[in-house]
């Protein structure tokens, strides 16, 4: 059987016609507007009252300076996590330990002491031709989607790093546009979280841009969105579903720069 | 502000998740001194505040964790005891101009665009509560 592993990138398109492709256009229109016009609301509401009969107090100035800020802050967000979403991502490609990149992503989170992180990490991995920047951005969004599901009762999140080497009868069960054959070597890296995990009807939707689970001003919902996509633009692949135990696991899967000469089945 | 006395007030319910929205929009309707104004951030809690306060009105978001508003107004509408209770919807799902297209009514009940001014939040508000 032939691999319908693709050995060129997918056509070109800009983001807004992948999106219409998928009928995503509305989808993201509806959530853009939401990611603002929630915070302009509170702005235009917070101007009403300071135009109002309320005697001003050093407490409600102190509050709606705060609104105002807030939404101003939320709006200015939304605006750059949408620019981020849609421009195109420039990489400058090096050979890297998937363990540096990791560990680049742990030290870049913002952490309470509520949450424990474990980690276990493979040494002596191969080494994964990738943007280091924009690889050590997407693990850290996926560890801080998990962080960010823990919240605020904590929990533990689990990172895991590991070496693989496809068969012809796993490369099978994956996706028809996987970029991996078999004989393929690969790093994996797995994200752990002990959190209240992902409504099964809702999984298709976690990589949509301005999917969001998380309550309002916590997030616009682009963590899983750009790091799909730098991920998909390594040629790896992300998936994310909740583990059996509870919570959510997000396996990325890298292919290793340096590839074996074992026959593939393509 | 000329304050009505608190039997005269009508009783507004704000059901949204953004409690800096609420909190705005409550102040600023309780300063006309015409209404009594109540919050509820959490979805979850949504009817158990409808059955405590006994609204007039409740301004409901639609885009919420949880229950959305649409959840919420099917379990409204399927309980004979809050059934009667008029609901207003107020998001930023809807665009004005897709509103103006539809007389300002989607499936049977009225929308408000965000962002609205306090003057227009008023002005729906006293188009829609029960006379």
């Amino acid at each position: 059987m032939n691999s319908a592993a693709p050995t060129d990138p997918p056509p070109s398109h800009s983001p807004l016609q992948k999106l219409e492709e998928g009928g995503a256009l509305s989808h993201f229109a509806s959530s853009i507007a939401h990611e603002v016009c929630n915070p302009l609301s509170q702005i235009v509401l917070a101007t009403d009252l300071l135009a109002g009969p309320r005697p001003m107090t050093d407490d409600l100035r102190k509050k709606i300076v705060a609104y105002l800020r807030q939404g101003s802050e939320r709006i200015d967000k939304a605006m750059k996590s949408m620019l981020q979403t849609c421009a195109p991502i420039e990489t400058s490609m090096t050979t890297e330990d998937a363990n540096h990149l990791v560990e680049a992503a742990l030290s870049s989170l913002l952490l309470d002491g509520k949450v424990k992180i474990e980690k276990h990490l493979t040494p002596g991995l191969p080494t994964v031709l990738v943007d280091k920047a924009h690889m050590t951005d997407a693990i850290a969004g996926l560890c801080t989607n998990a962080l960010d599901a823990m919240r605020p009762n904590g929990g533990t999140l689990t990172i895991t790093s590991s070496a693989k080497v496809f068969t012809s009868s796993e490369r099978e069960g994956w996706q028809r546009q996987s970029w991996f054959r078999a004989g393929d070597h690969a790093v994996v890296i797995e994200i752990a979280d002990t959190g209240h995990g992902i409504h099964e009807s809702q999984i298709p939707l976690i990589f949509e841009p301005f999917y969001t689970t998380k309550t309002a001003g916590k997030g616009a919902g682009l963590g899983l969105t750009v790091a799909k996509k730098i991920v998909d633009l390594h040629h790896g692949r992300l998936e994310v579903g909740n583990r059996p135990e509870g919570g959510v696991l997000a396996v990325l899967t890298l292919k290793s720069a340096i590839q074996s000469s074992l026959p593939t089945d393509s | 502000m000329s304050d009505s006395p608190d039997s005269a007030k009508k009783k507004i319910l704000l059901i949204d998740d953004e409690p800096f929205i609420t909190s705005l929009m409550a102040m600023n309707l309780e300063d006309t001194g015409r209404y009594e104004v109540r919050e509820q951030n959490d979805s979850l809690k949504a009817l158990d505040s409808i059955m405590d306060f006994v609204p007039d009105l409740v301004v409901l978001d639609v885009m919420m964790p949880d229950l959305d508003g649409a959840d919420i107004i099917y379990r409204l509408k399927n309980d004979s005891r809050l059934k009667h209770i008029a609901v207003v919807f107020h998001t930023a799902t809807v665009r004005e101009a897709e509103l103006h297209a539809h007389g300002g009514i989607i499936s049977g009940f009225p929308f408000l665009a965000k962002p609205a001014t306090t003057d227009q939040m008023i002005e729906f508000i006293e188009k829609h509560l029960p006379k």
